[in-house]
C-alpha cells in the first residue's frame, strides 16, 4: 500500500514538474504602442490589415506598423499566427499595397533600442513583442494579447 | 509615350527628380518625409513555336520600371517610370492629399479602375502571378483597348463595416487618343502629343475584412478617343464590367466579364455602334512554398467585326495559357507560360520565361 501511494506521488510530482516545464515553454505575443497616444482598441482583423499596410484610422490618428526584426522567432510566430502568410508572401503583400496606395511600407527593425525609441517618440506606431521581454517601460502599454502558446 | 525616335531627355528628368526626391533633404524635413524607391526589374524571353507576321519569333525585353512613393503629413506623391530597351515612359505621376476618413485625392497620370488588375499590379510584374495581364486590361502599348491611364484627377476609399469593406475609385482625366497602331495616353512630358478628350469612370467593390485576397466588383468607364489615323475620327466608348477574385485553401480563382461599346464616327461624319464581350477565369494553385501553377482562358465575342478594335492589331482576341511561377528568395521570381493566342489574325503557340524582380 505504502509502496503504491509513494509511486502515485513519484508520478503526481513527475506531471506536476512536466506542466511546469511546459508552463515556462508558453510565451504570449502582445501588441504594444508609446503610452503617450491615448488609448485604442484594435479588432484582430484591424490588426491584420495594419500590417499589410493597408491604413488604419482610430480616433483621428493614422496609425503605422513596425516590424520587429529583433528575434526571428518572435517574427516567425507573427507571420504564422497573426498575418498567416510564409515570408516571402507576406512581403509580397506589403509590395502591391505600397504600389497600390502610395505611401510607405511598415518600418522593420532589427535594433531593439530603435524600435523602442520609435514607440516612445511617434505615439501612432504599433508594434508586437514578447510579452515576457517588456521591462517595465512607462512609456509603452500593450494593446492586446495577439497569440498565447507554446513553441514547438 | 515615348516611343523610338523621341527625344528621352524630359524622361530621364523626370527619373532623377524621382530618384533626388527619394531622400530627405534636412534632417528636419526626415521627421515628416517618408520616401520609398523599389525597381522592379525584369527580363522577358518570348518564343513563337512558328512565324506570325509583324512578330519577331524570338524577342528577349530587359526592362525597370522605377517606383517611388512620398508621404509628407497627409500629402503623397507618387511616381512610376518605365524604362525597356524601347521605350521610356512615365507611366504615373501623382501628387495626393489623404482625408482625416482616409480617402486619397490624387491629381496627375493614373491607373484607371478598370477592374482587378490595373489598380493592384499596376507596372510591377513581380507582383503578378501571370507574366502577362488579360489582353484587354492589357497596357496600351501593347495591343489595349481600353484606357488604362488617364491625365487628371481620381479620388480612392473605402467605408468600413465590421462585415465588410466598400472600396471605391472615381476618375476623371483627358483618355488616350488612337495612335497609329495603339492607344497612345496623354503624356505628362509631351503634353501636346495628340488630341485628348474625356474620360471617367467608377469602380466599386466589396471585400471581407478577414481576407486580404477575396474582392467582388463593378466598373463602368466611358472615353472619348480621337484619332488621325485610319478610318475613324472619334470613338466614344463605353465599358461595364464585373469582376471576382476568391481564395479557397491553396487556390486563387479570378475571372471577369466586360461588355464594350463603341460609338464611332468616321471621317465622312457617319456614325455607327458596335459592341463586343470579353471574359476570362484565371486559377491558381499553390503547390509548396515556393511553386505557384496556373492557368488562364480568356476571349471575346464579336470583337473580330468591331472596326475600333480592327486599329489595334496587337489585341489578342483569345488566349489559353498554362505557367508556373517559382519564387526566388525573397523579392525575385521566376515564371514561365505556355499560351495559345489568336492575334495578328492568326493562332499560334508562344512559349514566355520571365525573371523579375523588386529591389528593396
Amino acid at each position: 500500500m505504502i509502496r503504491r501511494l509513494v509511486l502515485l506521488f513519484t508520478a503526481l510530482l513527475c506531471a506536476a514538474s512536466l506542466h511546469g516545464a511546459i508552463a515556462d515553454d508558453s510565451r504570449t505575443l502582445v501588441l504594444v504602442r508609446g503610452a503617450n497616444g491615448g488609448d485604442i482598441k484594435l479588432t484582430t482583423t484591424e490588426v491584420r490589415r495594419l500590417f499589410l499596410g493597408l491604413p488604419i484610422t482610430k480616433n483621428g490618428h493614422t496609425l503605422s506598423a513596425a516590424i520587429n526584426h529583433t528575434d526571428p522567432l518572435l517574427y516567425q510566430v507573427f507571420l504564422q499566427k497573426v498575418v498567416f502568410m510564409s515570408s516571402h508572401v507576406y512581403e509580397r503583400h506589403l509590395l502591391t499595397n505600397v504600389v497600390r496606395l502610395g505611401g510607405q511600407r511598415p518600418q522593420s527593425y532589427t535594433d531593439p533600442r530603435e524600435l523602442l525609441n520609435t514607440l516612445r517618440e511617434r505615439s501612432d506606431t504599433v508594434t508586437f513583442m514578447w510579452n515576457d521581454e517588456i521591462n517595465p517601460d512607462p512609456a509603452i502599454v500593450i494593446i492586446k494579447d495577439l497569440w498565447h502558446g507554446t513553441i514547438q | 509615350m515615348m516611343a523610338n525616335g523621341y527625344t528621352s531627355r524630359p524622361a530621364l528628368m523626370a527619373l532623377f527628380g524621382m530618384l533626388w526626391l527619394a531622400y530627405p533633404f534636412t534632417p528636419a524635413w526626415a521627421d515628416t518625409y517618408q520616401a520609398e524607391f523599389i525597381p522592379f526589374a525584369e527580363i522577358t524571353t518570348r518564343h513563337k513555336l512558328e512565324d506570325v507576321a509583324d512578330l519577331n519569333r524570338h524577342e528577349t525585353t530587359p526592362a525597370v520600371n522605377f517606383f517611388y512613393s512620398a508621404n509628407y503629413g497627409q500629402w503623397r506623391l507618387l511616381g512610376e517610370f518605365f524604362v525597356s530597351d524601347h521605350e521610356q515612359e512615365l507611366e504615373r505621376l501623382s501628387v495626393g492629399w489623404v482625408t482625416e476618413q482616409g480617402a486619397r485625392i490624387w491629381a496627375g497620370r493614373y491607373h484607371t479602375g478598370i477592374g482587378h488588375w490595373n489598380r493592384r499590379y499596376h507596372h510591377g510584374a513581380y507582383l503578378q502571378t501571370s507574366i502577362d495581364r488579360p489582353a484587354l486590361f492589357d497596357f496600351e502599348e501593347f495591343g489595349g483597348v481600353l484606357p488604362s491611364h488617364a491625365s487628371g484627377v481620381t479620388i480612392e476609399g473605402e467605408l468600413w463595416s465590421e462585415e465588410r469593406i466598400i472600396s471605391y475609385v472615381i476618375d476623371a482625366g483627358l483618355g488616350p487618343t488612337l495612335g497609329e497602331r495603339h492607344l497612345e495616353p496623354f503624356d505628362l512630358l509631351d503634353p501636346d502629343h495628340g488630341t485628348h478628350k474625356p474620360s471617367i469612370g467608377l469602380q466599386l467593390s466589396l471585400q471581407s475584412p478577414n481576407s486580404v485576397v477575396d474582392e467582388t466588383g463593378l466598373f463602368i468607364a466611358h472615353t472619348v478617343i480621337t484619332t488621325e489615323q485610319g478610318p475613324l475620327e472619334e470613338i466614344q466608348q463605353t465599358a461595364l464590367g464585373i469582376y471576382a477574385v476568391r481564395a479557397i485553401d491553396a487556390y486563387t480563382l479570378s475571372s471577369s466579364l466586360v461588355f464594350v461599346h463603341d460609338r464611332e464616327e468616321d471621317t465622312s461624319g457617319s456614325t455607327d455602334s458596335e459592341s463586343f464581350w470579353f471574359a476570362y477565369l484565371q486559377a491558381e494553385r499553390s503547390l509548396h512554398a515556393n511553386w505557384t501553377v496556373y492557368g488562364r482562358a480568356e476571349g471575346t465575342q464579336d470583337a473580330k467585326d468591331n472596326l475600333f478594335i480592327q486599329q489595334i492589331p496587337a489585341f489578342i482576341y483569345s488566349r489559353g495559357l498554362l505557367g508556373v511561377r517559382y519564387q526566388l528568395g525573397q523579392h525575385q521570381s521566376v515564371k514561365f507560360e505556355l499560351a495559345k493566342q489568336d492575334q495578328y489574325g492568326e493562332h499560334f503557340y508562344q512559349t514566355s520565361l520571365q525573371w523579375s524582380a523588386a529591389i528593396p
